[in-house]
């Protein structure tokens, strides 16, 4: 609890299961880390060991079982409704996923001011500062297209511009580049650390690429619901090179 | 125990949730139509640059007005969302929209037929300042009598605006050396005006004169023929003048009765009917004469009265009304009331408006007197086709129904298609009840549009029928038929009928919609 200001996310003693059919499942088992602010880090580990279920939480959209998750200092799942929830995200959060989300309706440009909007900011106000937004990832030329007519690389791009727009302390990034080929990976992948260091984020992300554990400054290994590890890749470079032909291996 | 015990609390806050409701979705429905609004200023703007401040002062105000709180969307763009929806899928958004409007529009179509034929029955029955009169006439066998007290009575009435009395006698008509009787009604310019009797040919009389000059005799001057016992008799010569004091003597009755010479222009309205029974064609109508020995018998005469029979005297036609069921015609009042007649057939009066024509009625017939009016008819009218029009509109509610399912259905695919995106919204921030208002703006909007574009649909339909019929009736010699009639309150309630049908049918999805999780948004396909 010592220095929780300085935390971005804390995760304390962390339980999750699923009931399934005849019994319970165990995701996550006493999970416990921290990053602090204006850190990137990075949690991998192979399909299946939790990341996902673990990042949910984070989010505080899956009530964990036992445990506490703190956001920012806030104890997220004692303190807030779903709704008050939903506010800490829109002011605090910012999101890329796996496969970039959009509302279908409305062009590139309206979609990235869409957290601004939820926010209460004016259209002239928000419209500005996504064209930045947009400008700052390469993208201007695309705002007034349908995101669903961009390449999957421009997508990422823009959701990114997305995420960041509404200025969050914390950027969660679900396996950004999962989808994308390797240039676009790595284009987006400067991106997020460019603006990480530029801005000042912290940064949350989940891969499984363990090529971008470089750039982290630090990396949560799950392994079948349990923190196996958590290290700095930078100064570690052969923790690195043991999981990443662990990882092979798999 | 204890549920029993918090049942009145429980029912108490149900009942404030619902009003709660209702004033929440009733702001909503003010701003879409403000926001309506805003985007035809927005679009005059694009053309018309002056109105570029009008257009943000509006929004702004508008934006004020919805009183979200600083860092929460406004519903203004809730709704600009729910339209971007409507937008992307044109198609569907026309289906349903044109579905809410046929459905609307049948109910329109129908209704407004129902009104419009109920006014056509109504105005051939009753003109409209008929429907303020009404007719006054005394019981039989009672010693009422309308005469010029009970007039001055009833001319204090409240809300009482004119009395017009009317004398019925007959006329004996002496015309081209034949002779016939037919009924003669002595009325004023006004009762005239009243009754909407207006000749066709020629004009009316002018006379409004209901108070003889004659009232009391100062000389008498008995024509030929006149017996009189006393002079006591001359009750009914009041207004006579007797040629000759000589015969004064043995015999009581009076057979005949000179009209005095101050009632000058002897001018008669007849109909046609009238004109008929003489052979007279009608270009010849106008200014012939004919000889009338005016009867006055029954009630209209004092008790120790028998029968009056005037001298013979001459009258002008100077117009002709359109009437030719009975021969028939009227004088001027006055002439009738010379006569002798202190009690008239009939009042008509006229109350101050429609409204207060009950509360007159009630007076009079407080007093004893009977009252007939053509609003008791037109009141009958009115509830036969008020029946008619609520079976028509249930007709119509049929397709109303079926377009609001279609909606509904429009509404669920469209949530299902949309899962992700709000799942995405939700993950971004997006409340629950955002997400539940951005889904009900869409099915209102869709109501409110069907709603309009129903009443201008079913009101075209009714146009052309109308115009189908009408060619018929005038192919046939008959005159324009206006069937077709949208009163402002009924185009009110079909707009609130139409948002009120968009709300409920919103209201399952929308709920639905908020219950979709924000994990939607993360998984991976």
């Amino acid at each position: 609890m010592n220095n929780l200001s300085n935390l971005a996310i804390k995760v304390e003693n962390l339980n999750k299961s699923f009931k399934v059919v005849g019994g319970q499942v165990q995701v996550l088992k006493q999970i416990n880390f921290e990053v602090n602010n204006f850190e990137f880090a990075i949690i991998h580990g192979p399909s299946g060991c939790g990341k996902s279920t673990l990042l949910h939480t984070i989010l505080g959209l899956e009530k964990p079982t036992t445990g506490n998750v703190f956001v920012l200092g806030k104890d997220i799942y004692s303190k807030y409704s779903e709704d008050k929830m939903a506010d800490f995200r829109k002011q605090h959060v910012g999101m890329v996923y796996q496969q970039a989300h959009w509302v279908k309706a409305i062009n590139v440009i309206e979609n990235v001011a869409l957290p601004l909007a939820l926010l209460g900011i004016g259209r002239m106000d928000r419209l500005q500062k996504a064209a930045q937004m947009l400008d700052s990832v390469q993208m201007l030329d695309w705002a007034y297209y349908n995101p669903a007519e961009l390449s999957s690389g421009q997508q990422q791009k823009v959701s990114l511009a997305r995420a960041l727009i509404s200025d969050p302390q914390i950027i969660i990034a679900d396996e950004p580049t999962g989808n994308l080929d390797y240039e676009s990976g790595k284009s987006l992948m400067g991106l997020l650390k460019k603006f990480s260091t530029q801005y000042q984020k912290t940064i949350l992300m989940v891969t499984h690429d363990l090529e971008y554990l470089k750039l982290a400054d630090k990396a949560i290994h799950l392994f079948d619901g349990q923190v196996k590890k958590i290290y700095s890749p930078q100064s570690d470079v052969e923790e690195m090179t043991i999981n990443s032909n662990h990882l092979k291996k798999l | 125990m204890k549920k029993i015990l918090l049942f009145p609390i429980n029912l108490i806050l149900w009942i404030f949730s619902v009003i709660k409701g209702t004033f929440a979705v009733t702001i909503y429905l003010f701003l879409i139509w403000a926001y309506l609004i805003l985007k035809l200023i927005s679009w005059l703007a694009k053309r018309l640059t002056f109105l570029t401040g009008l257009e943000i002062a509006y929004n702004k105000f508008l934006i004020k007005i919805d009183g979200a709180p600083d860092d929460t969307i406004s519903r203004i763009e809730l709704i600009d969302l729910a339209v971007s929806n409507m937008r992307a899928k044109k198609t569907r958004t026309f289906v349903t929209v044109g579905g809410m409007t046929i459905g609307i529009a049948a109910i329109v179509f129908l209704v407004s037929i129902g009104f419009g034929v109920q006014s056509l029955v109504v105005s051939k029955v009753a003109r409209l300042e008929e429907m303020k009169q009404t007719e006054i006439a005394t019981p039989p066998k009672s010693n009422l009598f309308i005469n010029d007290e009970m007039i001055d009575i009833f001319k204090n009435f409240p809300n009482v605006e004119l009395v017009l009395p009317q004398i019925s006698v007959v006329g004996k008509i002496s015309y081209n050396n034949s002779s016939t009787d037919m009924a003669v009604y002595g009325v004023t310019q006004q009762y005239l005006e009243q009754s909407a009797i207006s000749p066709v040919i020629g004009k009316a009389f002018e006379s409004n004169e209901t108070d003889t000059t004659f009232e009391v005799i100062t000389s008498k001057h008995y024509e030929e023929g006149t017996k009189l016992d006393t002079k006591d008799e001359v009750l009914v010569g009041d207004w006579v003048e007797v040629v000759g004091e000589s015969d004064i003597g043995d015999q009581y009755e009076i057979s005949k009765v000179t009209l005095p010479a101050e009632i000058r222009d002897r001018e008669a309205v007849v109909n046609k009917a009238f004109l008929k029974v003489l052979n007279i064609s009608e270009e010849q109508a106008l200014n012939t004469t004919f000889s009338v020995a005016f009867i006055a018998s029954g009630r209209i005469l004092d008790e120790n009265q028998d029968r009056i029979e005037s001298t013979p005297v001459q009258y002008t036609v100077i117009g002709v009304t359109p009437d030719d069921a009975t021969p028939m015609f009227y004088v001027p009042f006055i002439h009738l009331k010379s006569l002798g007649i202190k009690n008239y057939s009939q009042a008509k009066i006229v109350a101050g408006s429609e409204d207060k024509l009950r509360s007159v009625r009630d007076l009079i017939e407080s007093q004893g007197f009977i009252t007939s009016s053509v609003v008791d008819t037109v009141a009958q009218i009115n509830s036969l086709f008020s029946s008619a029009r609520t079976i028509l509109a249930l007709l119509g509610t049929v397709a109303l129904f079926v377009a609001s399912l279609g909606m509904f259905n429009t509404l669920t695919v469209s949530l299902l298609e949309r899962t992700r995106e709000i799942g995405l919204l939700k993950a971004m921030g997006m409340r629950s009840n955002e997400i539940r208002d951005s889904f009900l703006a869409e099915s209102m909007l869709m109501g409110s549009m069907g709603g309009i574009f129903g009443i201008v649909l079913g009101f075209i339909f009714g146009k052309i029928l109308e115009a189908i019929l009408s060619f018929i009736a005038i192919s046939n010699g008959a005159a324009w038929l206006n069937i077709i009639e949208i009163p402002l309150f009924f185009s009110l309630l079909i707009v609130l009928l139409s948002f009120l049908v968009g709300v409920l049918t919103g209201l399952y999805p929308a709920r639905r919609a908020t219950g979709i999780s924000a994990l939607n948004a993360l998984r991976y396909e």
